[in-house]
């Protein structure tokens, strides 16, 4: 008797795990550096003697569920969806952050884009700009598009460790699927998010020549 | 001519009535043969019939047949049935005192499926003969089959347990997880609420039945949860239905003789508990604390520094001195706690724990050795009794109280400071507060007359025209707070650079970017276990995502 319900345990066991799994896909967020097709990813460096600015980038704030790594879409006007079968391939906070760094040192000509916590003020004697973003859409949406949309904020950090905030500003980027897919809304995307980070360095660029 | 007659007698007995004779002689010679053949007539009471058939049912002995059932009828008192069966008179040897028999039929338990066969041939009684010399021809059937047959080798012992959960017989007693031996008898004693079990232990294990062998109710499924994590222990499919005994010999110590059949152990519910009830050689000690006991369990530890030496035995102690309960004293109002002191905690050999312990207590109370209550966990309340060295108090001695020895105690914790408190009060209380406000009373009015004589003398035009010196003096002075504000924010940034930069604060970081990467791959699965609680052990899925669309 013992063994016939032992037997019929371990086929109990044995069925759970040789069950098939519904195969798991990871996306990234690619920069415009890559969409150049011909001539592969262009390198980037820029040394101190060329940046006359510092720009700080905090780690981006990802609200809620948007910080998970499975892909959201929105549902209706109040309900996302956290895929199942489609991630991520970091935390999105640290993709977005990646391609922003990238893009801004791009785009800002004579300015340095730090990531991250390790600048101080009273180290550099010198003071910094510093990029505050946080993202409150990230997600498929409704009209068959991407969205991506939140707040950033410049402030400046004098020599003291002192901070003046400079500006802050919303953004909200939409851009239409190309094709049916997850892979489709990945590209989608990261091209809002280049479009809200074009936007941004445009800003940002003005702000630092003023101050 | 006539012949004369010849007149003979005719012969007595025909001959024909050899006939009947020879009849009766076969017919007797039948007789003898069936009477010599019939062997024993025994009888068996058993409290139902069922499935036993007259002439059809037989009795036998490891499946080989010894005899048949023939008649089956309910006793007059109707409360039982007596069946009567012929033995073959082979076997009327067999038919001893303390023979058992049981009736075979179709049965299911978690050892597995027996008299199967019993379902197409209808059941029969099977018969274990025993070793007595003395024939009976009256037996009663067993409602179970002996567990253990006669021709077993093994001993036998008794468990006692006063609070593990019961167990049937037939349970297996397992050493080191193999099966030595089962459960044989198991009866609820209602005078001493103690459960009574007899086990039988197979030959040749019964040699690991020694003096210091503990017992303890083995749990089919263990969960433990410590700094390693979580453990899981599971043991065979019938120990998991139905637990076990296990038995085992207490780290570090001997096994001790191996003990005769017969002898009585005690039953813990745990292994941990096996190993705190261990200890019998003890003794007790009566605490009067001066305080309350509030939190104080029975089974509480008693600890030197640290060391458990002893557990509390009742709180508060039930005990009568001159016929008053010994708690509510007329001389003192201390409550008095018993705890034993258990030599086998000090150290191995119990007996030299004792002698060191009883020449030394003495001495150690004159150097400042006492009992305290001391808190155990501050969440629960609950609280112990510390033994520890107070060279500050005061001297005390061993003194007995009825019967019993009284250990000298000293408050601690809470009520220490309780009272250490209540000795600043009383200082407070004694301060002469109000002469002291008077005093200050008067002190602030001769104040308020100088302050006005101050004013008038500010106010004079001879004061006023003083040198510029004075203002010279004050801007100085404003110049080195200036400085001094500077270093202070010099300070301060130093002490930020110096929170944000340090190893210490990276470290953290780093781990805890390290934790939030593990929660962000563990998602998925709680996520699906939130919503299918089973879908570890079935082949579920979660559903299939929907695909976003583009506007083509």
């Amino acid at each position: 008797m013992s063994r016939l319900l032992s037997l019929l345990a371990a086929c109990a066991l044995l069925g759970a795990c040789s069950s098939s799994s519904t195969s798991l896909h990871h996306y990234q967020l690619q920069g415009s550096e890559q969409n150049t097709d011909s001539s592969g990813p262009t390198l980037f460096s820029r040394d101190h003697l060329q940046s006359e600015h510092l720009l700080r980038l905090s780690p981006i704030a990802v609200r809620g569920t948007l910080n998970n790594r499975a892909m959201v879409i929105k549902r209706s006007a109040h309900q996302v969806y956290s895929a199942n079968y489609h991630f991520w391939a970091d935390a999105p906070a640290q993709l977005l952050a990646t391609m922003a760094q990238s893009q801004l040192m791009q785009e800002l000509d004579k300015v340095m884009v730090v990531k991250g916590a390790d600048v101080y003020a009273e180290q550099l004697q010198a003071s910094f700009f510093q990029l505050d973003v946080s993202i409150e859409q990230f997600n498929g949406g409704l009209d068959n598009n991407a969205e991506i949309a939140g707040t950033w904020r410049l402030s400046k950090v004098d020599a003291k460790g002192k901070l003046h905030v400079l500006k802050i500003s919303r953004f909200y980027h939409s851009q239409a699927l190309a094709e049916d897919g997850y892979e489709a809304l990945a590209k989608a995307l990261s091209q809002a998010w280049q479009q809200a980070l074009s936007e941004m360095s445009a800003d940002i660029n003005t702000l630092i020549a003023s101050a | 001519m006539t012949k004369p007659a010849f007149i003979q007698a005719a012969a007595r007995i025909s001959p024909i009535w050899l006939i009947p004779l020879l009849a009766l002689f076969v017919g007797a010679w039948m007789l003898l043969e069936y009477q010599l053949d019939k062997g024993q007539t025994i009888y068996i009471k058993m409290v139902h019939a069922e499935g036993i058939v007259a002439g059809k049912t037989e009795i036998k002995v490891r499946s080989v047949k010894i005899g048949t059932i023939d008649a089956i009828r309910l006793a007059q008192s109707q409360d039982h049935v007596i069946v009567r069966a012929q033995i073959d008179k082979h076997y009327d040897s067999l038919l001893s005192e303390d023979a058992k028999m049981w009736v075979v039929k179709p049965r299911i338990d978690e050892t597995g499926v027996t008299g199967f066969s019993t379902l197409l041939s209808g059941v029969y009684i099977e018969f274990a003969p025993g070793e007595s010399d003395k024939l009976v021809n009256r037996f009663e059937l067993l409602e179970e089959p002996a567990l253990i047959g006669n021709d077993v080798q093994g001993a036998r012992y008794k468990l006692s347990s006063r609070n593990a959960e019961v167990l049937d017989v037939g349970t297996g007693v397992y050493f080191k997880g193999y099966r030595i031996g089962q459960i044989e008898t198991a009866h609820f004693d209602w005078d001493q609420q103690v459960m009574r079990y007899g086990l039988f232990i197979n030959a040749p294990y019964e040699n690991l039945v020694t003096l210091n062998t503990i017992f303890w109710v083995q749990a089919g499924l263990e969960v433990n949860l410590d700094v390693d994590g979580i453990s899981v222990k599971t043991g065979s499919l019938s120990k998991l239905l139905k637990g076990g005994i296990s038995l085992g010999i207490p780290e570090d110590n001997s096994p001790g003789p191996v003990v005769k059949e017969g002898h009585s152990f005690s039953l813990s519910e745990s292994y941990s508990a096996a190993l705190e009830q261990r200890f019998y050689d003890f003794d007790h000690y009566l605490i009067q604390f001066e305080q309350s006991i509030r939190g104080l369990r029975e089974g509480a530890p008693v600890e030197y520094r640290g060391m458990r030496i002893g557990t509390v035995e009742q709180v508060p102690a039930e005990v009568l001195i001159d016929g008053a309960p010994a708690h509510f004293g007329d001389t003192t109002n201390a409550v008095p706690v018993l705890v034993r002191i258990e030599y086998g905690r000090l150290y191995r050999d119990t007996q030299q724990a004792r002698e060191y312990w009883q020449s030394r207590v003495e001495g150690w109370l004159a150097e400042g050795l006492r009992a305290s209550l001391k808190p155990g966990n501050l969440l629960t309340g609950a609280v112990y009794v510390d033994l520890d060295m107070y060279p500050d108090a005061e001297p005390a001695v061993l003194t007995k109280r009825g019967e019993y020895t009284v250990f000298p105690s000293t408050s601690s914790g809470i009520s220490a400071l309780a009272n250490q408190l209540n000795d600043v009060l009383n200082k407070v209380k004694n301060l002469k507060v109000e002469q002291s406000l008077s005093q200050f009373e008067q002190t602030m009015a001769n104040y308020e007359a100088l302050a006005a004589d101050m004013r008038t003398f500010i106010n004079e035009p001879a004061t006023r025209a003083l040198p510029g010196d004075i203002s010279k003096d004050m801007a100085d002075i404003s110049q080195s707070m200036r400085q001094f504000e500077q270093s202070m924010e010099q300070f301060e940034i130093t002490m930020a650079s110096f929170q944000n930069g340090s190893g210490m604060y990276q470290e953290l970081q780093s781990t805890l970017q390290q934790v939030q990467r593990l929660m962000d791959e563990l998602q998925p699965l709680s996520r699906g276990l939130n919503e299918q609680p089973n879908m570890l052990i079935f082949d579920k899925e979660l559903p299939v995502d929907p695909t976003p669309r583009s506007k083509d």
